[in-house]
């Protein structure tokens, strides 16, 4: 029970971050490899607030805030200042970003990583079915499935959602009905990086913030994204939680040096036998 | 289009390596360490650019191949005993087919999954070499044998550098030669338009396969002769930051499948440094804000320089 929870926890930061990517590559064609280092930043902010302030909410607003603001950075440097070069350069661009945003951080905090206290709850633990589970665990999941489902009713259900799925799907047509193309891409990084700042927030206080965190995470979040058929939100979120279990019980299984290989196992694996994703829907994206 | 100055390419790229080498080897000793340094940068560069530039493919995998190189040499010579002009033959040909087989299984997608599984491809090598016992030195790494030659005396250490001056002009040669034939043609065919390089009877799958193949084997010879410059391998060296290092160096020369600005881009990256010796922290954000200026307003790099020497007017682009 312990194992299952703690897994799905893993999987929710991961599936955190995949959903980002997903928005951001279905509607723009660019994979954001500065996806970690956002959730870095939002994760340093959350431990400055957490010292100044104990609101819970200004906490939260400290970490989503910078993440948006560090994903709006993405989305200038790889649409405002390239906005006629390839697919190949915008994606180096974000590459200079993480450069950017891991130097800055390493200048202003230093390698070594700082602690940071649990949000909302600290360190208790909660008694399931004669399993003591962590509180954090199950808040992370909680708030991981909550945002996904919010998501997705914004997508289906509001006006500027349904904006963002046109864009992806066509932008000039999109534009000629009338749809700000622009500002409605902008809309799907600054989302992607709050849900980023969200896994900032909830990450910290298991892994600890340092500079380099981003880099541990954004291989995890991408093969979440393969999983999920690089499309879907829904299957970004089912493809994080599934891979948090894989890698829970390989560690269990066969030891914590395998990790990296048998993600890298479950990548090759898809990509092989089901490159449009575990869960391909009508009208998958062809790879 | 500029023919090669001979027609014995191999000849002529001997010959200009023998006269570098003769010229470097005037080089104070421990100023030819950066030499040998540099080339080993020039042979990485050169070998990315061809995949970058040339076929379009971005990989962030080319640390992982330099501890292929690097390991598997030392660990040849250790386990094995080889020699290693043995080895190093050995390591570059396994680097290049464990590249192809990366390439093989992620290029029927298109192509940021290559990026992916480069990147998985690098952790997964760099979590084994860490936990890998004795094996691999762990997280100490391993520490190159004597490079023993039967029937010569002890090789001197800047011998050393001069061989990796002398297998770096030998790179740029093959990497000219590659890029303007056939093969190379129908690799900037298939960046440029997919669909229609297949329409010319491209096989491109192969020749991407090809691509990666190519760049594995030449990265996986500079790993090797950097483990031995350095007298052996540390885990630590070979993370995603060098990794991306060379593709700020190949986006400095130019995305263009350039050769002259993967040669010119390591040069110039490593002087400009001196320049600003103030610089000490802020080396990473001098290397992330290089990388974006120069996609922002030099898209072609080092390259688009070309331009401006006589006798280059219809520059490769």
């Amino acid at each position: 029970m312990e194992l299952l929870i703690g897994g799905l926890a893993i999987g929710a930061v991961y599936a955190l971050l995949a959903i980002g990517i997903v928005l951001v590559f279905r509607a723009t064609g660019v994979v954001n490899f500065a996806q970690g280092e956002v959730m870095m930043v939002a994760a340093y902010a959350y431990v400055l607030a957490a010292a100044r302030t104990g609101s819970a909410v200004l906490q939260m607003a400290a970490a989503v805030g910078t993440g948006i603001a560090a994903a709006l950075l993405c989305y200038a440097v790889a649409h405002l200042l390239l906005p006629r070069a390839s697919r190949l350069a915008q994606v180096i661009g974000t590459i200079g970003v993480l450069i950017l945003l891991q130097a800055g951080a390493r200048f202003l905090f230093t390698d070594d990583p700082v602690p940071a206290d649990p949000w909302l709850f600290g360190d208790e633990n909660l008694l399931v079915g004669g399993a003591t589970v962590a509180v954090n665990s199950l808040l992370i999941l909680g708030i991981t499935v909550l945002a996904t489902a919010a998501l997705v009713w914004w997508q289906n259900a509001t006006v500027y959602g349904r904006a963002v799925r046109a864009v992806a799907e066509d932008p000039w047509r999109a534009a000629l009905s009338g749809i700000h193309v622009s500002s409605t891409l902008a809309t799907s990084w600054a989302v992607g990086g709050a849900l980023a700042g969200i896994a900032g927030l909830l990450v910290s206080p298991v892994t600890g913030v340092y500079p380099t965190m981003g880099d541990s995470v954004i291989f995890p979040a991408f093969i979440s994204a393969v999983l999920g058929g690089f499309s879907s939100i829904e299957g970004a979120l089912v493809g994080g939680l599934l891979l948090g279990l894989i890698q829970t019980y390989a560690v269990v299984l066969f030891g914590g040096s395998f990790k990296e290989a048998v993600m890298f196992g479950v990548l090759l694996a898809v990509l092989l036998w089901r490159p449009t994703g575990l869960f391909a829907a009508r009208g998958a994206r062809q790879v | 289009m500029r023919t090669i100055p001979s027609r014995h390419p191999v000849a002529a790229a001997v010959a200009a390596g023998l006269v570098l080498v003769a010229l470097a080897s005037f080089v104070p000793p421990y100023r030819l360490f950066i030499v040998g340094q540099l080339s080993v940068v020039v042979m990485v560069t050169v070998g990315l650019a061809v995949l970058m530039g040339g076929a379009g493919l971005l990989s962030l995998a080319s640390a992982a191949f330099m501890a292929v190189g690097g390991y598997g040499a030392i660990m040849l010579m250790i386990q094995w005993s080889l020699p290693w002009f043995v080895a190093v033959p050995v390591v570059v040909a396994a680097g290049a087919v464990l590249g192809g087989l990366l390439g093989f299984v992620t290029l029927r997608l298109s192509g940021f999954y290559l990026a992916i599984a480069t990147l998985g491809f690098l952790q997964v090598l760099l979590a084994l070499l860490k936990h890998g016992g004795q094996l691999t030195g762990g997280g100490y790494g391993l520490v190159a044998p004597l490079l023993a030659t039967p029937g010569l005396p002890d090789v001197p250490a800047e011998w050393l550098s001069l061989l990796t001056l002398f297998c770096a002009v030998l790179t740029v040669a093959a990497a000219v030669t590659v890029t303007r034939s056939r093969i190379g043609r129908a690799w900037i065919a298939i960046r440029d338009n997919e669909a229609a390089a297949r329409m010319q009877g491209i096989d491109v799958r192969r020749m991407k396969v090809l691509a990666f193949a190519f760049t594995s084997g030449l990265t996986s010879l500079a790993g090797a002769l950097h483990a031995f410059l350095l007298n052996g391998t540390n885990p630590s060296t070979y993370t995603m930051n060098l990794s991306i290092f060379h593709i700020t160096l190949v986006v400095v020369g130019g995305m263009s499948g350039s050769i002259f600005g993967a040669v010119a881009a390591p040069l110039v990256l490593f002087f400009l440094p001196e320049m600003f010796t103030a610089l000490g922290e802020w080396r990473d954000f001098f290397y992330g804000a290089i990388l974006l200026l120069t996609l922002v307003l030099m898209p072609s790099g080092l390259s688009s320089l070309l331009r401006y020497l006589p006798g280059q007017g219809a520059a490769r682009t």
